[in-house]
């Protein structure tokens, strides 16, 4: 991931939290005013997850690729959507309010155009090992 | 709960909107279910790439439009306020929580261990750090390995007992996912390998070649244009890159897999007990900086530092002895090095040699040295030296009763000569091994 990609900026001098902070400073600003909202998964969870994304890291790079062709193959108003809402940083009540759409109806939609990515990329990705 | 709901529960987890009750029970599916791990890891990676801004922009930007929504029902809902760039925020949160992985090699998972090292190596683990106080004993996941110098040797043991050796300036990356994987990129490695899993044999990636290793004992020297592999024991399928054409290589054979070379074991070359430097054809299998030979001064390879954190600079020149398409070149007892150079300045200088055994494996490293009086400054110089006065290397003394007790009837992998601390301007001429026979040589 972004954080991840760029360890070779890491100064080990400094305190690996401060350097992680202020690459979220730079890269993702609103995380640290919004992450206390977050309910966070536990520790033990955090640790197996991130020794299982270097296990798979070939895996999910090529993931990743793929998901560029996914999402060139989404509905123009569809990657519109993800715009707004990753880009833009709209809350989806502002792109409900923008719609006409109800707030459930528009987080759905996101979530169904995730999915529809997930399943893209899934069907690369078998298709690859064939 | 099935998959699809886990599903469900990640990408409302991702976007800041699970409920704690959800995120309690999503938390202990991740402790237990390495496919829900597997899962959040690839929804989160979609968060985070549509995040990060690396996809393409649509043409219309400040409009979302109703056919996006038309298929939808029209409930009312809650007022949300999902994060966006929630997959990097999540990436922060694995990173913070588990910070203490970078900085230590030692980790769960580990696929290996060390068993034997000596010399300047480099280590780079996970996440790209780097660490050079390695030592024996020492788990590691996977990573790269770098010797740093002539002498450098680094053996490694897999969880299932195969062990694997790099010697010189040889780098190598290897992995064990399920299956083991190496990347040689330069320089030698030796394997003893265990039986391995039914269809996952050890595979090893040079820049010409691909072999797959199912238990056996190889040695392998990947140089540019051309990989050379020595099999000892078993069989070894060799898949040339440029042309994907595969041959096994039997026991005591070898074979070199190069674009402009016929693909076809050969019975194992006999030792020699004569080797000469031969720089005026080139720099081959050397480390220095090498200058051709002029009207005036012959093909020469100077000294060239390497600084280590933990010790001294050492200026040091090396050659590769048994590697490549050339016969492993022995020691016998009363063989004596004449080595020919110049310094700029008298200095301390040290001669060695790294034995390996007739399987690759390491067997020391052997070193003599000679006094500053020994030399003038800005005068050439000629040294000849006894291996029954070469003594092992006081760093390996710890493993003392792993190595032979001399360099006879071994193969010498590296010829290695340095001052230390200070450039004295080290150049060697000629390095020769004189076979005990050979009367006249001196």
């Amino acid at each position: 991931m972004a954080l991840w990609r760029s360890f070779s900026q890491y100064d080990p001098k400094r305190p690996f939290a401060n350097w992680a902070l202020g690459f979220v400073r730079i890269e993702v600003r609103r995380f640290l005013r919004k992450s206390a909202r977050r309910a966070q998964l536990t520790v033990r969870a955090a640790e197996l997850l991130l020794q299982d994304e270097q296990q798979y890291a070939t895996e999910l790079d090529e993931r990743e690729s793929f998901l560029k062709h996914c999402f060139d193959a989404l509905p123009e108003p569809h990657r519109r959507l993800l715009h707004g809402y990753y880009h833009n940083e709209h809350p989806v009540s502002e792109l409900s309010e923008q719609t006409g759409r109800s707030v459930d109806a528009v987080y759905k939609m996101l979530q169904r155009i995730r999915f529809a990515l997930h399943q893209c990329i899934e069907s690369k990705m078998r298709r690859t090992e064939a | 709960m099935n998959t699809r709901d886990w599903k469900s529960v990640i990408a409302r987890h991702l976007d800041g909107v699970a409920s704690p009750d959800e995120v309690v029970e999503l938390s202990s599916q991740i402790e237990t279910d390495p496919e829900t791990r597997k899962l959040y890891l690839q929804m989160a990676r979609i968060h985070a790439t549509l995040a990060a801004d690396d996809l393409p922009e649509p043409s219309v930007e400040d409009e979302i439009p109703c056919q996006a929504c038309e298929e939808l029902p029209g409930r009312g809902g809650r007022s949300w306020r999902p994060l966006a760039l929630s997959g990097i925020a999540a990436a922060v949160l694995l990173a913070l929580a588990a910070s203490f992985f970078f900085m230590r090699p030692n980790a769960e998972h580990t696929i290996a261990k060390i068993t034997g090292l000596s010399g300047s190596l480099q280590w780079t683990g996970d996440g790209g750090r780097v660490f050079h106080n390695l030592s024996v004993g020492t788990e590691l996941r996977g990573g790269t390995i770098e010797g740093m110098a002539p002498g450098s040797w680094f053996e490694l043991e897999f969880n299932d007992g195969s062990t694997v050796t790099i010697s010189g300036n040889s780098t190598l990356t290897f992995s064990d996912h399920g299956q083991k994987k190496l990347h040689l990129k330069s320089g030698g490695v030796s394997g003893d390998v265990k039986p391995q899993p039914t269809g996952k044999p050890m595979l090893i990636y040079t820049r010409t070649a691909r072999l797959e290793v199912l238990g056996t004992q190889f040695e392998i020297d990947a140089e540019l244009q051309a990989t050379t592999l020595n099999v000892s024991e078993g069989t070894v399928r060799v898949k040339r890159l440029s042309d994907g054409s595969t041959v096994d290589v039997p026991a005591k054979h070898r074979i070199i897999a190069a674009a402009d070379h016929k693909l076809l074991p050969i019975p194992a070359l006999d030792s020699v007990d004569r080797w000469s430097s031969q720089l005026h054809l080139g720099p081959r299998a050397t480390q220095g900086k090498w200058s051709p030979k002029t009207d005036t001064r012959a093909a020469g390879l100077s000294a060239i530092p390497y600084t280590s954190p933990q010790g001294p600079t050492i200026y040091t020149v090396g050659f590769g002895l048994s590697r490549g398409d050339k016969p492993p070149v022995i020691v016998q007892s009363g063989s004596r090095l004449r080595v020919r150079g110049r310094v700029a300045s008298a200095h301390k200088v040290y001669f060695g040699v790294t034995v390996r055994g007739s399987g690759g494996q390491f067997a020391g490293r052997f070193q003599t040295t000679r006094p500053a009086s020994a030399f003038q400054d800005g005068r050439d110089f000629e040294v000849v030296l006894e291996f029954r006065d070469f003594q092992l290397d006081p760093s390996l003394r710890e493993i003392k009763s792993r190595l032979a007790g001399d360099p006879f009837g071994l193969n010498v992998a590296t010829f290695w000569c340095h001052t230390l601390d200070k450039q004295a301007g080290l150049e060697l001429t000629e390095v020769e091994l004189i076979p005990p026979s050979d009367s006249k040589g001196i």
